[in-house]
């Protein structure tokens, strides 16, 4: 997406912008073409039509909302992401078997998503529950590092109550804990979290579990191969998990054990219902 | 200091410019109708509806709430959308009465739905539905506002019965709001064409011809993306593929050529030239769990009510040889009505010129619902995907001009000395019925008594069927299943688990013999396989499956000792586990296969080599052994996309390689002819010979 921004931008003519580059999106914010703190001013927003006051004099005209043009496909332009979709763009009712598993109980039972605006990137995110985590399926890297990034937004604005753990499956590395940037979320109510990992060869597991007493947005997760002569940033700290944080992630072991070479459940009940319906 | 990000409306008309977003917006947020907007939908008052005639009643009341509230897009209200399970709220618009074409736009906020444009002609004029699928264009608004769009579709407004969006929610309980629905002109009105098979080039580059009609293929897709977006859309579905796709062999001989095809996309114009080359590298992928499903559906307007057989056509081989390298097609078994005169024992010789399964092959390019198996020398899911009236792939009725086949007579067990071309375009028309279409399973006949066999129309589905084989003797105590499922679905007392563990405990205590008849093995999970084994073998770690793939791009362990090594590794937490030390090691179990695959294909491996059993069947099973995960874009298309591997202890990788039978037996046109089943014939024979031994009376 931040390509999107760079072809855009001279069209645009809008040289003061912040622009992403495209190799640091775990680190970038969210790619649209336009953004906004405020509804109810018009000062900082486009609205397609010519803007409604702010440097013109005079009253600003009440404005009811913005519009933004976004990636309806996400963030295409993280090719090398190592989750199956981090944007969770390509989540569907239908779907069998999605990139993410939720619970617990965990399945592949994926809940609605949120669309639009709220979301940090193009039109889709994940919308969790109290009490409830995601498990994001992903691969390995042989013997590179990881970079780990995912944002949540919680309403409380306590980033501390999402916890995000790379989680290990066979044994062949640590669970380990992905801290928040920052105690609170930026302005737009995001908290990112985001870790370098030395080495994770097979099998990644990106937990996220939402703490925070009301229902939570996941957006915008990455894991990518530190890039060859980068100097990452520190790794976390390696301390033990806390008892009741080990159980968890036990438990998301054992899930994925259980549904270890899913391979072919029938139609679930969205979908037979639209087939149904369709074929009427 | 500007907001980061802020781009004015120029770059937004830039990036809009191939979606053709309509609506713009006023100066206060507001959004403006398109000036040329032929229809305008903004929900002030109760939109009118449209209900169809044979809707289901409880789809009959309103499905919509009309809400006024300050958030509305344009004027004051908006509908909240909130339809039962399987029912669709429907809204008219007004068209002028003339032949046009248009393109139609729709904001929604608060959850997913799907959103499709329909015009509907009254039969007489035999004219076809036209339904145009929305998807999104990317535009969204801060109050949460998501616009979604069509690409065009011609309209003859003097000869349609109505105009309509349909909305299907999958919210939450909270439903989906729907507000300013607009139509615009775009695009030159095209007739509806009439077509003679898939080769017919009268469908033009936009379209395919199935089931005789020309579907216009930028209907099923979403708009081409902007040229600001096209080439990170590109790569990011060519890196999917790389990163995620497959296991060695699979990655090694199909990948490439999928690769090169998503690369076609860069230089698409059309929306369907894009989406389509994106369907065709997924169909590039070859294999059993990989495809992408388009709505790209037209109604079947002919019947071919037969179910046809990979075999040995020993009876006619006088008048048509056979191939090189396929085997011959034989008429499995066939409905009483719409059946073209076809019945068990015929033999279907060609295709529109070309060996049934060649023709089938080349659908490659063309069929959305194109199936393989993913050993590239396994052809029975093309086999089983010809016939059938409209489950399955029914693929001659979808997309043949003709086809070629030998008549024989069962009374004489002779076939005619002639060579019959049937135009498809001549096959009874209509569906038939329920109930009164075959389903195609590769059993050419059920082996109990009638009480337990399957329906007559070989819907076995979700069914197990079993009992004491037909013609064998209480003292024999042979029993078998017929069924098609293996989807335990991690519940060890679940329905199929359940079944399972219920036929092994009477078999282990009652049963001289067992078979098990699985010819159409659909999948499932990997605990119904496993349960299974455990009536034949004792504990073991069959394989290691490694899937999804386990590291990015991996073309498989590069020996055996590498392979061995990952056995090692991943044996505790993602083993096949397979037998029980309470395994019946005397009891015969053959196992029949044919058109198999994925949990379908660990139920074979997991049994062969068990010490009292034999796997029948024409051929090795369909090389599926991996999982596989789903994308799908809103309203349009989905993508499933198999990922992984499966290792065996010897270190060997088995994506793309069937299981083969430890006894190939191939179905012979001569036994089709006398009403005989030769592959279960052979195992009824292998199991006769190898009864378990009567267990004598325990002395007191």
């Amino acid at each position: 997406m931040a390509s999107l921004l760079t072809a855009l931008l001279p069209v645009a003519g809008c040289a003061d912008e912040e622009v992403d580059p495209a190799a640091d999106t775990t680190t970038s914010g969210p790619a649209t073409t336009t953004e906004t703190t405020s509804t109810d001013t018009a000062t900082s927003t486009d609205t397609g039509a010519g803007g409604g006051g702010g440097e013109g004099g005079g009253e600003p005209t009440p404005v009811l909302r913005t519009v933004e043009q976004r990636n309806p496909f996400g963030n295409v332009a993280v090719t090398d992401n190592m989750l199956w979709d981090g944007d969770f763009e390509w989540s569907s009712p239908f779907a069998s078997q999605y990139g993410w598993l939720s619970g617990p109980p965990y399945s592949y039972d994926f809940p609605p998503p949120a669309i639009g605006a709220d979301c940090r990137s193009g039109i889709k995110c994940a919308k969790l529950a109290k009490g409830k985590g995601l498990i994001g399926i992903g691969v390995g890297t042989g013997e590179s590092g990881l970079l780990v990034s995912v944002y949540a937004k919680p309403k409380n604005g306590v980033c501390a109550d999402v916890e995000v753990v790379l989680l290990s499956f066979a044994g062949n590395a640590p669970d380990v804990s992905i801290p928040a940037v920052a105690e609170t979320p930026d302005a737009r109510g995001w908290c990112q979290y985001q870790a370098t990992i030395e080495s994770y060869p097979r099998k990644t597991y990106l937990m996220v579990d939402n703490n925070s007493g009301d229902v939570l947005l996941v957006d915008d997760a990455v894991i990518r191969p530190v890039t060859p002569g980068a100097a990452p940033p520190s790794p976390p700290p390696l301390a033990p998990p806390t008892a009741e944080r080990a159980a968890k992630n036990d438990e998301a072991r054992e899930a994925l054990r259980r549904l270890r070479g899913a391979l072919l459940p029938p139609p679930n009940a969205a979908k037979r219902a639209l087939e149904e319906h369709l074929a009427r | 200091m500007r907001l980061r990000g802020f781009v004015p409306a120029a770059a937004l008309t830039l990036l809009a410019s191939a979606s053709a977003a309509a609506g713009e917006f006023g100066a206060n947020g507001e959004i403006l109708p398109d000036a040329d907007a032929t229809a305008f939908v903004d929900f002030e008052s109760d939109p009118d509806r449209y209900v169809p005639d044979d809707a289901d009643v409880k789809c009959l009341p309103n499905a919509f709430t009309l809400v006024t509230a300050g958030d509305a897009l344009s004027g004051k209200s908006f509908v909240t959308v909130d339809a039962p399970d399987g029912c669709a709220e429907r809204f008219r618009v007004a068209l002028p009465k003339e032949k046009g074409s248009y393109r139609a736009s729709v904001w929604i906020r608060h959850g997913r739905a799907v959103a499709t444009f329909i015009v509907l002609y009254p039969e007489e004029t035999g004219l076809l539905q036209m339904s145009a699928h929305m998807a999104p264009t990317g535009r969204t608004t801060s109050d949460g506002w998501v616009e979604m769009a069509s690409n065009e579709l011609p309209v003859d407004g003097a000869l349609a019965t109505v105009a309509y969006l349909r909305v299907i929610d999958h919210a939450d309980t909270a439903g989906v709001d729907v507000d300013s629905l607009e139509v615009v002109p775009a695009g030159e009105y095209q007739e509806q064409k009439s077509c003679s098979g898939v080769s017919d080039p009268v469908c033009g580059k936009d379209g395919v011809c199935i089931h005789s009609t020309c579907a216009m293929g930028r209907l099923a897709v979403p708009p081409l993306p902007p040229d600001a977006l096209k080439n990170d859309v590109v790569d990011g579905f060519s890196a999917r593929f790389r990163t995620f796709f497959g296991g060695a062999r699979s990655r090694k001989e199909n990948l490439p050529k999928a690769l090169a095809t998503i690369e076609t996309m860069r230089t698409a114009t059309t929306a369907w030239e894009f989406w389509s080359a994106l369907a065709r590298s997924v169909r590039q992928l070859a294999d059993w769990h990989t495809s992408m499903g388009l709505p790209l559906g037209t109604d079947p307007k002919h019947r071919l009510n037969a179910c046809f057989i990979e075999g040995d056509a020993d009876v006619s081989h006088a008048l048509w040889p056979k191939h090189p390298l396929y085997p011959d097609i034989l008429v499995s078994h066939a409905g009483a009505m719409g059946a073209a005169g076809l019945k068990a024992g015929d033999r279907l010789v060609a295709v529109d010129g070309q060996h049934p399964l060649a023709w089938a092959r080349s659908l490659q390019d063309v069929s959305p619902s194109f199936h393989v198996a993913t050993d590239p020398g396994v052809f029975a899911e093309l086999a089983e995907g010809l016939g059938g009236p409209a489950f399955g792939n029914a693929l001659i009725i979808r997309y043949a001009k003709a086809f070629t086949v030998i008549r024989c007579d069962g009374a004489s067990g002779t076939c005619k000395d002639e060579i019959e071309t049937i135009e498809v375009a001549t096959l009874t028309e209509g569906t038939g019925g329920a109930g009164s279409s075959v389903r195609c399973d590769n059993r050419p006949s059920y082996h109990f008594n009638s009480a337990n066999n399957p329906p007559p129309n070989h819907a076995v589905d979700y069914g197990f069927f079993s009992g004491r084989i037909q013609d064998t003797t209480d003292e024999e105590d042979i029993f078998g299943v017929v069924w098609d499922t293996l989807y335990g679905g991690g519940d060890p007392n679940g329905y199929v688990n359940g079944n399972l563990k219920e036929l092994m405990a009477f078999w282990k205590a009652s049963a001289r013999g067992v078979i098990l008849d699985h010819r159409a093995g659909s999948g499932g999970t990997i605990d119904a396989p496993e349960l299974l084994t455990d009536l034949v073998r004792p504990p073991g770690t069959a394989a290691v499956m490694l899937q999804p793939i386990v590291m990015a791009a991996f073309d498989g362990p590069l020996d055996e000792a590498e392979g061995k090594a990952l056995f090692d590794l991943f044996k505790a937490q993602s083993g096949y586990d397979v037998g029980s030390v309470t395994h019946d090691p005397d009891l015969p179990v053959a196992l029949i296969t044919h058109r198999d695959g994925s949990a379908s294909d660990y139920l074979p491996l997991g049994m062969k080599g068990a010490p009292k059993v034999r796997l029948f069947g024409p051929h090795g099973t369909a090389g599926a052994f991996s999982t596989f995960i789903n994308f799908a874009y809103p309203g349009s298309f989905g993508i499933q996309l198999a990922s992984g591997d499966t290792i065996t202890s010897d270190g060997k990788t088995w994506i793309g390689h069937g299981v083969e039978p430890d006894e190939v037996v191939q179905q012979k046109q001569s036994d089709l002819l006398a009403g005989k089943d030769s592959i279960h014939e052979a195992a009824l024979a292998w199991v006769r010979q190898n009864l378990k031994p009567v267990t004598p009376p325990e002395t007191p």
